[in-house]
């Protein structure tokens, strides 16, 4: 315990520098604007400012990539109270209650209660962060490959379950045509190349920064465009500093947003925005009477609730890649990818191999939390303006920015080509409701499945015993089964039976 | 998209995952087992996408087997009938923004980039700004201003990527 502040301590001293501050201030300020402006997401953002930052220092660039997570996730927030569209999916559920409360003329309170809901459950965050990502890691040293290929299944199923709560169904196709995404190129063991159709592009598989571009960037691209265009809520901004009681009041809240947060974070490639609705829902259950009439309507508990769900999400969703390489939300996913260009291998192996690197990226995370919490309290006024920019004027850099973006990384014009293919693909998906993580999901767990499934098979010699009958694999397995079965009509009329059994005996 | 409309999509997509599933199942069955260089036949490159394949088979069969259960050829059948009103700014929207960036990277790579990249915002502002009912005379500001738009976004992206950021420009 005493040697993770120790180690704490230590990186806060090798990451907090001259430098650090202007990199992490410039980059947070980026990932508001980002954040507020509907059509950029936290995911557009990162992956954007991945491949820009490549030719930095990995501790430069990776401390900027998480400035501009927390700074985007934030931001949404803004637009999310004077628009009434969420800047990222992140703040859908900030709409509910940081609209009506800027209609009623307190547009500067509702920004000041989000920017301090954020705060707080980025520091919440991170704290989780500081305590379990050091033991997780080291639980994790203890998993093989049987355990990751379950890892990879639960996860699949599991986000696409939570991301699309309608129609799981979807969720799950989209994890596994990214699971398939990952098949294409050459594979590990024999580098045998498949699903190539004889080009050489392909045989180099499909890179993850140019499909994530694509499929949040392009893709938004065409959703902005397609809408006649939308109103800035006409609204003087007063006092945006909050009262201390005004927040702490709702201390319970805050802590319950800040803990759900952060778990739903660490499960793989569920991201804020259920963070922000489970957050809400739970205050709304949790709320006096009096307070729940309010929700809906306004109520300072609920938007603080969604806000600090949010970015509680954040550094949660953080603590799956350091331990075990597998991303707890969509910009993670990037986040992941930017460590791996950068040389830094995230899993397992972490706490033997870069031991102070977890201390460090906890250090990071304080920083840009503070940051944002400074920029987010100040010069609110003359960044509204950057909402009342038109969209005709702002896409057509931003679309430069994807090709620039998609291009850098390997200089080559047929990262461009999977830009704009997964953006396509990711727009008709996203219009028949298809939810992109899963998707993303699957491109990162692809390598993992692949490597794992076939290396555990070779030690069991083709038997598939061990993953049924090793501890982790066992609740790992049963896990799966229940949310696969948990959504078929039969069991749950079953399981009903069962219970009303049990009830009358 | 109405419930209607996504039964209906639920179909073609369904009926197509399956085609590309059965695809992947048989590319993957058909991968050599490497068995013939003394690799154990568990770790050929075929394993996992055809577990990959197989799952995303069955996936795609239990939304066609509920897509059909919702009665999608029925609906597709009245709405023959019928006729389809959709929102058609939108999509004209959505074609002029597809054009208008694909051209831009078909054309990447063949003209200077700082001369594409001015040509694309120029054109992607006034594809959206200006109206051709109204003579130019009365809306002359918005060229001008999209052009000057144009110049600087330009510039700015050519300068600070080439020389601020280090990355390779198309």
């Amino acid at each position: 315990m005493f040697e993770g502040l120790k180690l704490f301590g230590e990186a806060m001293g090798t990451v907090f520098t001259f430098r650090a501050l202007f990199d992490s201030l410039w980059a947070t300020q980026l990932g508001i604007i980002i954040g507020m402006l509907p059509g950029l997401t936290a995911t557009m953002g990162v992956a954007l400012l991945t491949t820009l930052t490549f030719n930095m220092a990995p501790g430069n660039a990776i401390l900027i990539l998480i400035c501009m997570y927390i700074g985007a996730i934030y931001g949404g927030s803004r637009s999310a109270i004077l628009l009434n569209i969420p800047g990222t999916p992140a703040n859908a559920a900030t709409t509910v209650d940081g609209y009506p409360l800027a209609l009623q003329g307190k547009a500067g309170k509702a920004i000041g209660i989000a920017t301090t809901g954020s705060f707080l459950g980025s520091m919440i965050g991170m704290l989780a962060m500081l305590v379990f990502t050091p033991m997780i890691g080291t639980v994790a040293l203890s998993f093989q490959s049987y355990e990751f290929v379950w890892f990879s299944i639960f996860g699949i199923i599991i986000c696409g379950n939570l991301t699309a709560p309608k129609d799981p169904l979807k969720g799950w196709i989209s994890g596994f045509l990214g699971l398939f995404v990952a098949m294409i190129g050459m594979e590990g063991i024999h580098a045998y190349v498949r699903f190539s159709f004889g080009s050489t592009n392909l045989s180099g598989g499909i890179s993850l920064i140019p499909a994530m571009v694509g499929a949040f960037g392009f893709a938004e691209i065409i959703s902005v465009m397609r809408v006649e265009k939308y109103e800035v809520v006409k609204t003087a901004i007063d006092r945006v500093i909050p009262r201390l009681s005004e927040v702490f009041k709702y201390w319970k809240t805050i802590i319950r947003s800040g803990l759900i947060g952060t778990f739903i974070g660490a499960i793989p490639g569920v991201g804020e925005d259920i963070a922000a609705w489970v957050s809400y829902d739970m205050a709304k259950r949790g709320a006096k009477p009096e307070e729940r009439e309010k929700f809906g309507k306004g109520s300072v508990e609920g938007l603080l609730a969604s806000e600090t769900g949010n970015n509680a999400c954040v550094p949660g969703a953080i603590i799956p890649v350091l331990t075990l390489a597998i991303p707890g939300s969509a910009p993670a996913a990037v986040l992941l990818g930017a460590m791996l260009i950068h040389g830094v291998r995230p899993g397992p192996l972490i706490m033997l191999e870069f031991p102070t690197f977890i201390y460090e990226v906890v250090a990071m995370v304080l920083l840009a939390t503070i940051m944002m919490f400074v920029l987010g309290l100040s010069m609110v006024r003359p960044l509204v303006k950057v909402l009342q920019v038109p969209r005709q004027k702002l896409m057509p850099v931003i679309f430069i920015l994807c090709v620039v973006g998609s291009f850098a990384l390997q200089a080559r014009l047929f990262d461009v080509g999977i830009m704009i293919v997964f953006g396509a693909l990711g727009f008709i998906l996203r219009e028949m409701d298809y939810p992109m993580a899963p998707l993303v999901l699957g491109i990162i767990l692809g390598d993992i499945l692949d490597k794992n499934l076939r290396r555990a098979l070779i030690l069991s010699d083709g038997s598939v015993a061990p993953f049924f009958t090793r501890p982790i694999c066992v609740v790992l397995g049963l896990l799966t089964l229940i949310i696969v079965l948990g959504r078929a009509k039969w069991f749950r009329a079953l399981m009903a039976q069962m219970f009303r059994k049990k009830a009358a005996v | 998209m109405t419930e209607r409309t996504m039964t209906k999509a639920d179909l073609v997509t369904s009926m197509l995952l399956i085609v590309f599933s059965a695809a992947i199942l048989l590319m993957s069955l058909r991968m050599p087992t490497m068995a013939d260089r003394n690799a154990s036949p568990f770790s050929g490159p075929g394993v996992v996408p055809a577990f990959v394949g197989a799952v995303l088979f069955l996936l795609s069969l239990s939304m066609l087997i509920r897509s059909l259960r919702k009665g999608a050829p029925r609906l597709f059948a009245e709405d023959r009938a019928g006729t389809g009103t959709g929102d058609r700014s939108s999509w004209v929207r959505i074609a002029r923004t597809l054009v208008l960036c694909i051209g831009y990277v078909i054309l990447l790579g063949r003209i200077w980039f700082p001369l594409l990249t001015f040509l694309f915002v120029f054109l992607f502002i006034l594809t959206f700004e200006y109206d051709t009912k109204v003579p130019l005379t009365a809306q002359w500001k918005k060229p001008l201003f999209a052009a000057i738009l144009a110049a600087v976004a330009a510039a700015s992206v050519f300068l600070v990527f080439q020389y601020l950021f280090l990355v390779n420009l198309p």
